[in-house]
């Protein structure tokens, strides 16, 4: 379709569209990457451009807004810098007894630039298991997740939940109503249906 | 144009990164329990056991709850004398209450505005008998995890994980030598302890006092005496249908009822009250005409475990549903509530 040829090579868009190519030197490529990682916005629009195009012609889900990669990656990182420094990996204590049951897969990054291999590693049924993690080339640890990561609240729409909440006085009445029922289930301590009534009750 | 779908066999790294990171997203769940997973009869029995000792044991102690930085508390005391059960529980925080059981009499009293509720429970409300749903293990899966302390006793920790994503975990610490419950907390996706109770102190076969909850039962000068009568309904003569129910949940029981009997004025205007049970825990769906003057805006929250989804249903109904479960399921109980007429 459109032909005309580039108006100049360091053109960042250029160099954009010639490493998706794959025919970038390596000069070209060092430099495509910078102009990418630096805050200019207009380059990195130009290869969201490019990539949404080829995208778009697969599937229309794959479309995503500008910037989105930036800010994956920006996640991503404050994510990496939130997890413990790890030097060499170290068997878990034998009895499993309080390992925190909500450590969760730990992800390792090894040899970091723009571009990083990440490891998707389980921490493994047992404690004492170390050899029956899948095998990992980084060094792996159980991972503590940032506690700010633990206590997001997966609701789009929800109040904010918490000592202050905006809530109806009359909602509480509900809540009694409800927990009225509490005490026919194994699970429910015998005086479950006084449980926290009175700490939701806030003013507006 | 340079960027063709043939490039793409040649995506920068990034891209592959940015893969390979939405992966590992994906897959930041919880990590497989520790704990071999317990037969289901291994767990009807771990059930049952906790279920009996709440309900045969003689104990009494301090409970208190934790749900989002908040905390309460009460005492707790329960007796047990051949087929008579007695129970007392004193909130001892914010809007202070006293609960007295006998049997299936239940007296709330609210020392502040004097009024004492005097109610003949449904049996399936506070059952004496332990029933344990057979459906509890279906959708749970139970393990052990080794022991702890808890109020100075040696506890067996449980953990209950459900089998899909319609309601919460539990980690439920059991006494060893009486298999009472010591503490339990509800846990989130993540595995995130969204709302704990437990006992801070406790004692357990002491000698049971039952006039400690009988006298007070009959000592009431002072108190206004309300006497809620809710009525056993069923969903179907209201004009209601239930359409797909959430997997696991039953109806367990349906009344129309006051909503706070407690209170003496506007509040007189009674909710159809349905409850549904996995075992486990439990739903409550409320339905009532529209009021304008208090159903304003639809809300959806959580505090704790607890959340609650309240819309309005149509021109004329409003409807409540609460429970300690992810939202998700609340919205699927919504939907599957159709008016008929």
């Amino acid at each position: 379709m459109n032909n005309e040829p580039p108006a100049d090579v360091n053109d960042p868009r250029w160099l954009l569209s010639a490493m998706i190519d794959g025919e970038a030197d390596a000069a070209e490529f060092s430099r495509g990457c910078a102009a990418w990682g630096g805050a200019d916005a207009h380059t990195r629009q130009g290869w969201h451009a490019y990539h949404l195009i080829g995208d778009v012609l697969r599937s229309d889900d794959l479309a995503s807004p500008p910037g989105h990669d930036r800010a994956f990656m920006q996640r991503l990182n404050a994510r990496l810098d939130s997890e413990p420094a790890v030097l060499a990996p170290e068997p878990l204590p034998v009895t499993p007894k309080r390992r925190p049951a909500w450590a969760v897969p730990a992800a390792m990054a090894a040899g970091v630039m723009a571009l990083a291999t990440v490891l998707v590693v389980s921490t493994g049924p047992s404690g004492g298991d170390f050899a029956k993690l899948p095998l990992a080339a980084a060094p792996v640890a159980p991972s503590t997740v940032a506690a700010r990561d633990v206590t997001v609240v997966d609701q789009t729409e929800a109040v904010p939940a918490g000592g202050r909440v905006v809530r109806d006085a009359q909602l509480d009445r509900y809540l009694r109503a409800h927990r009225d029922y509490a005490t026919a289930l194994p699970g429910s301590l015998p005086g479950g249906s006084g449980r926290s009534i009175a700490t939701v009750s806030l003013e507006r | 144009m340079r960027a063709s779908a043939t490039h793409f066999a040649r995506l920068g790294l990034l891209v592959l990164w940015a893969a390979l990171g939405a992966l590992q997203l994906a897959h930041a769940g919880p990590a497989e329990p520790t704990g071999k997973p317990l037969s289901a009869q291994e767990a009807r029995k771990w059930l049952a056991r906790i279920h009996s000792a709440a309900h045969e044991r003689n104990y009494q102690g301090t409970l208190v709850f934790s749900a989002d930085g908040a905390l309460s508390s009460a005492r707790v005391a329960h007796f047990s004398e051949g087929t008579q059960s007695y129970e007392r529980v004193e909130v001892l925080d914010g809007r202070m209450q006293q609960i007295y059981r006998h049997n299936d009499r239940v007296f709330t009293l609210w020392p502040h505005s004097r009024v004492a509720v005097v109610e003949e429970r449904d049996p399936r409300q506070a059952s004496l008998r332990p029933v344990i749903e057979p459906r509890a293990e279906e959708f749970y899966e139970v393990r052990e995890q080794g022991t702890e302390h808890v109020a100075g006793r040696e506890a067996q920790i449980l953990l209950l994980s459900p089998r899909d994503a319609n309601r919460f975990a539990q980690r439920l610490w059991v006494d060893s030598r009486s298999g009472l419950m010591l503490r339990a907390d509800v846990l989130g996706p993540r595995q995130q302890v969204l709302e704990s109770s437990a006992f801070s102190q406790v004692e357990i076969d002491v000698k049971p006092r039952p006039q400690t909850v009988l006298q007070p039962m009959k000592h009431l000068d002072g108190y206004r005496q309300v006497r809620p009568a809710p009525q056993p309904i069923k969903l179907d003569s209201e004009g209601w249908t239930l359409g797909a129910l959430v997997p696991g949940f039953q109806l367990s029981s349906c009344t129309r009822r006051p909503l706070d009997p407690a209170d003496g004025g506007a509040m007189q205007a009674t909710v159809l009250q349905a409850v549904f049970s996995d075992g486990m825990t439990h739903v409550s769906l409320f339905v009532e005409p529209i009021d304008r003057a208090r159903h304003t805006r639809p809300l959806l929250t959580q505090v704790g475990a607890t959340s609650t989804l309240m819309q309005a249903q149509g021109e004329g109904w409003w409807v409540t549903v609460i429970g300690d479960v992810p939202a998700q399921t609340l919205r699927q109980f919504h939907q599957a509530l159709e008016r008929r007429r």
